[in-house]
């Protein structure tokens, strides 16, 4: 992929991250999460990240494949540091929470328990 | 009349070059004068250095062993005549033993100068690397493999003029899943 062809995408990616509409974090997860280029991903669990509402902290946090769960390390990596970066993590903390305690996936619930120790740490 | 006394006269010397500790070496001289010829034996040589190791524990300055640095002297036994001598010699002994006493605590403060920062940094790394190795126990393995990859990122407060116009003109999230989409690379979507 060319440096161009990523700089535009990724003011696209920037724009609906900014973008007030909710609908933006479903293009988000739809186009960006699922896509096979990483440098994609990466920069939609910042946009994601960044968003910082409820539904785009769950895109992240909950979805076996996407954001903290991806299967590529560094794509997940970058999840979790856009999360540690945040100011407010009182909505991502809650939504690991419940992760920790109700979700069916051993591999995802481990993933948040590490994510929380994390933000307990740093 | 001349008494012919027998005199064993032991030289102190003290070599004191930079490199070495206090490594000093026994001198042998002949005496004349007045007091007849002196010449040692190698026998007497000897039985002088047995009676010098015996006394290297001993409060002798001349048989004294100073942190590592072994002093080796010969007492100096001398009739009335050489008191004045062997005074002197003593007294030069003792001034080069202390002397280089003082010169090696001297070196001894200087390196503990030195070396202190250095030592309290090693301390302060290393109680840093504790805590630190503490908290990334707790860590999965793979989340404490990619940690370490990768660096920390800061976060963008603002959001760039390029996404700004892009926002501005596309407008409608629609809109963007549709430039997102038309462009090439979202046919790998």
């Amino acid at each position: 992929m060319f440096k161009a062809e990523i700089e535009k995408i990724e003011h696209i990616i920037e724009a609906l991250g900014a973008h007030p509409d909710p609908s933006s974090v479903g293009v988000l997860e739809r186009l960006g999460t699922n896509s096979p280029s990483e440098e994609i991903r990466e920069l939609t669990a910042k946009a994601l990240a960044q968003k910082n509402t409820h539904d785009s902290l769950v895109v992240l946090v909950i979805n076996k494949g996407k954001g903290i769960n991806d299967l590529s390390p560094k794509v997940a990596m970058n999840s979790v540091n856009e999360i540690l970066s945040l100011e407010d993590k009182v909505e991502v903390i809650h939504i690991l929470e419940d992760t920790i305690n109700l979700h069916s996936d051993e591999e995802v619930r481990e993933t948040a328990r590490s994510v929380r120790a994390l933000i307990e740490l740093s | 009349m001349i008494i012919l006394t027998y005199i064993q006269i032991y030289i102190f010397n003290l070599n004191k070059s930079k490199g070495k500790e206090g490594i000093l070496n026994m001198d042998n001289m002949k005496i004349s004068g007045g007091l007849g010829i002196f010449k040692r034996n190698k026998t007497s040589e000897n039985e002088q250095k047995e009676k010098i190791e015996s006394n290297r524990f001993s409060s002798n300055p001349f048989g004294m062993t100073f942190k590592g640095v072994q002093l080796h002297g010969d007492v100096f036994q001398a009739s009335s005549p050489s008191q004045g001598l062997q005074s002197r010699i003593l007294k030069q002994g003792k001034m080069a033993v202390s002397a280089a006493m003082a010169t090696l605590v001297e070196i001894k403060n200087i390196w503990a100068r030195k070396l202190e920062p250095v030592i309290s940094a090693l301390k302060s790394i290393n109680e840093r690397t504790a805590h630190l190795t503490e908290r990334l126990s707790k860590l999965t393995p793979q989340i404490i493999v990619e940690s370490l990859r990768q660096p920390a990122k800061v976060r963008n407060r603002g959001i760039s003029r390029a996404a700004h116009r892009v926002l501005s003109k596309y407008g409608s999230v629609d809109n963007l899943a549709i430039a997102w989409q038309t462009h090439p690379a979202a046919a790998l979507a």
